[in-house]
């Protein structure tokens, strides 16, 4: 099985093994039949469900018309043996890859955020971080808050003057890397007031217009979109079906319950331009 | 062997100062348990670590001779490196000038075709990559010349100096027979008949120095020259065959491996 994005990329094998790394989902970076990418593979030390979160994520970023690395699912033949940076092995079994791009993680500076060719974007990370929970980037629920400047990505895909921000790294979206179960759907999850992925510096390249259109996008993916997205994920990543449908009723109630004022909790209203 | 299997590779770097870990890819090691299969290939050409280090960069003697005995050294060697633990244990040793990488995986089909393939990608300077899967002829030469019966006559990847050209002339294999050889294993791939013969002649006139000015150390030289011809530039073969002959060149097409083979079989010592 290969399941591939709107793009062209598609690896079938692992040729080999760059470097691991102990990330969360202990994402390996390796040279593919269709070259270099970063993979993460089941067998990692959090479990398969992160790989599930991923799928999830990056399939809701690009529904939202975020930027994304090439991306595919692949079924691993389990050569070369690869020992994840735990020590544990990589399974057999679809694996998660996204095409290795040219580009660096954000400084953390505010100025350094207008460089990029698409600031419109900064406005759908935080809806998309918001919608899923995403505690992986900014997260203030935590304590202390958790702040992961590496998941704010510039790709220099549009050339050597414009940097590219591309939504990354998904697997700790909806329980923070934790294991996905029925609670998940629970009203404290669903009705979470906490708003995810907003840097303070991101704020003043945050625009009503922009978070009204992000927010307008959200509200506009059918429940049949959520549903197909849910359905697609590799039964290895989830293991009990019955997940899907608890994924399917928070993904869509939460969905229904930012709807109607996300943006007015980020820009306030006065900024609207009457 | 044609199941894929797990192998291991680690780029081999030469690093002047290792205070301050700056290091320049000069081989490749593959070692595929499964095959009972540990091979390295060192750079024939210096340029990078000149580039890179500069003054501090020794000379080419020295360059070839420590990638010479690199490459003796774990010929002596492979005996004992059994498995996985003893490859890596005497790959961390390794001190001073030399240094390998850490063992990481790799999916093999063919040893030979992946270390060609994979020292491409890490080792090979523009100037001297070969072809991303190297002529299946070529391929077959190389086996050739890697059996029990020649394997042990050969020298590998070196260099020998020709003042006159102000370059070195690089050779795959070589071995002495009361002359040094050198041999060079040589794609010919261009369409038009002018870049063929433009490469072709500059090969020619290095082995003609060669042969002309013998070598310090070495003595007399020859260069031998084992040739495979993609399709568009097969029709030139008889051509170049007397161009090479004219500077004192020898010339093999890959379908004459088996006469090189003789040749060093009865004569090398």
């Amino acid at each position: 099985m290969v399941t591939i994005a709107d793009s062209f990329w598609n690896p079938s094998c692992i040729r080999r093994v760059v470097q691991t790394y102990p990330t969360g989902s202990e994402v390996v970076e390796v040279v593919t039949d269709a070259g270099p990418g970063f993979a993460k593979f089941l067998g990692g030390k959090e479990g398969p469900h992160v790989l599930a979160c991923e799928w999830i994520g990056t399939c809701l970023a690009g529904l939202l018309g975020l930027a994304t690395f090439d991306w595919a699912v692949f079924d691993f033949d389990g050569v070369p043996e690869i020992e994840l940076a735990s020590g544990n092995k990589a399974q057999k079994g679809p694996a998660w890859i996204t095409r290795r791009e040219a580009g660096f993680p954000w400084s953390g500076e505010a100025d350094d955020l207008k460089l990029m060719a698409n600031p419109g974007d900064l406005a759908g990370l935080v809806v998309l971080d918001t919608w899923t929970l995403n505690c992986d980037r900014y997260c203030p629920a935590l304590e202390p808050t958790r702040i992961n400047r590496n998941n704010v990505f510039f790709s220099r895909r549009d050339g050597e003057e414009h940097l590219t921000l591309l939504a990354m790294d998904h697997t700790h979206i909806l329980t923070c890397g934790r294991e996905l179960t029925p609670k998940l759907a629970g009203i404290d999850r669903v009705k979470s007031e906490d708003i995810y992925g907003l840097f303070p510096e991101f704020r003043p390249l945050i625009d009503s217009a922009t978070i009204h259109e992000y927010c307008r996008r959200m509200a506009a993916i059918s429940n049949e979109a959520i549903r197909q997205i849910v359905a697609d994920i590799p039964a290895p990543w989830l293991g009990v079906d019955t997940l899907r449908e608890v994924l399917f009723r928070f993904l869509t109630r939460r969905r229904d319950y930012l709807a109607s004022d996300l943006a007015t909790r980020i820009v306030p209203q006065t900024e609207l331009p009457f | 062997m044609s199941t894929p299997q797990t192998g291991f590779y680690s780029v081999i770097q030469f690093t002047p100062d290792r205070a301050r870990m700056e290091a320049a890819n000069i081989g490749l090691l593959l070692f595929v348990p499964g095959a009972n299969y540990l091979k390295t290939r060192m750079s024939g050409n210096n340029d990078r670590i000149r580039r890179f280090f500069k003054d501090e960069a020794p000379g080419t003697k020295a360059l070839n001779t420590l990638k010479r005995t690199m490459e003796k050294r774990l010929l002596v060697e492979s005996p004992q490196l059994q498995g996985y633990a003893a490859v890596e244990r005497f790959l961390q040793l390794f001190a001073n000038e030399i240094v390998f990488t850490s063992l990481r995986t790799v999916r093999v089909v063919n040893p030979d075709v992946e270390l060609a393939q994979l020292f491409d990608e890490l080792v090979g300077d523009r100037a001297e990559r070969e072809p991303l899967l190297p002529s299946e002829g070529l391929q077959q030469v190389r086996k050739r010349l890697e059996m029990p019966d020649l394997a042990g006559k050969l020298e590998r990847n070196l260099e020998i100096d020709v003042p006159i050209l102000g370059a070195p002339v690089h050779a795959d294999y070589a071995f002495q027979n009361g002359r040094f050889n050198l041999i060079q294993l040589r794609e010919f791939r261009q369409n038009r008949e002018s870049s063929l013969l433009k490469e072709a002649s500059l090969t020619a006139v290095g082995g003609h120095y060669l042969y002309r000015h013998p070598d310090p150390l070495r003595g007399e030289c020859q260069l031998l020259l084992v040739a495979s011809f993609t399709e568009e530039a097969q029709e030139y073969q008889n051509k170049l065959r007397q161009l090479f002959i004219d500077q004192d060149v020898m010339f093999f097409t890959e379908a004459e491996t088996e006469k090189l083979g003789d040749l060093i079989a009865t004569t090398a010592h």
